[in-house]
């Protein structure tokens, strides 16, 4: 796949993760409201448990999706010369990389305790 | 693909000059908040792996969401993820054909900040 390319994929799987991103957002924050974890314990083990767990590494592969098309549009929009387009968009790339690896290591964490 | 557009186009770029009607407001509130968002993902995974290291470090970072500029910083990230939920939704519902005809798109950006409005009125009374 090329990073320049367009088309229907990208707007798909753009729409699809934002209704998921949306889903899990909307019963995080109810379930936050309804029962906030009120000490250590709580909150580790709401983390650590297999419900939320397996949510948040759904919710971070949404996000993951949903911030490289979104940012990419970004770029693609206003920044035109080939190289610096380049070069910005391997810099983000290196970022998302980054901080999926960042997540899973405090998703393995959470489970370990 | 870049090389088809005619390259003498008119363009209306001086800002103070541009009235950006509340659906172009709501559309780029969606990129900035969007932009924003991704940027700030290192802070929320600190705070995320800071709270489930160990008890002590648990109770450093209530203290430390619980001081001003953390509180600030809440207000403004509560702000671009309202923003972002509404205004997607908003888009995802132009997607459908819903709500595509001018009158109706202006009256559906203008419930995104209604309901963006009231919903920052909870946020901010709950952290502050």
């Amino acid at each position: 796949m090329s990073w320049r390319a367009g088309g229907i994929r990208p707007w798909i799987v753009q729409r699809v993760s934002a209704v998921l991103l949306a889903v899990i957002l909307f019963v995080f924050t109810l379930n936050m409201m309804i029962s906030a974890p009120e000490n250590f314990d709580d909150w580790q083990n709401l983390m650590g448990g297999q419900i939320w767990h397996t949510v948040i590494i759904a919710f971070w592969i949404a996000l993951f999706l949903h911030a490289w098309i979104g940012i990419r549009d970004v770029i693609m929009d206003y920044i035109h010369p080939d190289g610096l387009r380049f070069t910005i968009l391997t810099i983000f790339a290196i970022f998302l990389i980054a901080m999926t690896i960042w997540t899973f290591k405090i998703m393995i964490l959470a489970v370990n305790l | 693909m870049r090389t088809t557009i005619r390259k003498d186009r008119p363009k209306y770029l001086d800002l103070l000059r541009i009235k950006l009607p509340i659906s172009g407001i709501v559309s780029i509130g969606h990129r900035a908040s969007g932009v924003f968002l991704v940027l700030s993902i290192p802070v929320w995974l600190y705070l995320l792996e800071t709270s489930l290291t160990s008890e002590q470090d648990f109770e450093d970072v209530l203290k430390m969401v619980d001081g001003l500029p953390f509180t600030l910083l809440a207000i403004v990230a509560f702000w671009t993820i309202v923003h972002h939920f509404f205004a997607g939704i908003r888009f995802l519902l132009l997607d459908m054909d819903l709500a595509i005809e001018k009158e109706p798109a202006k009256r559906t950006a203008k419930a995104v900040f209604v309901l963006e409005a009231i919903v920052m009125v909870f946020v901010i009374w709950w952290l502050l």
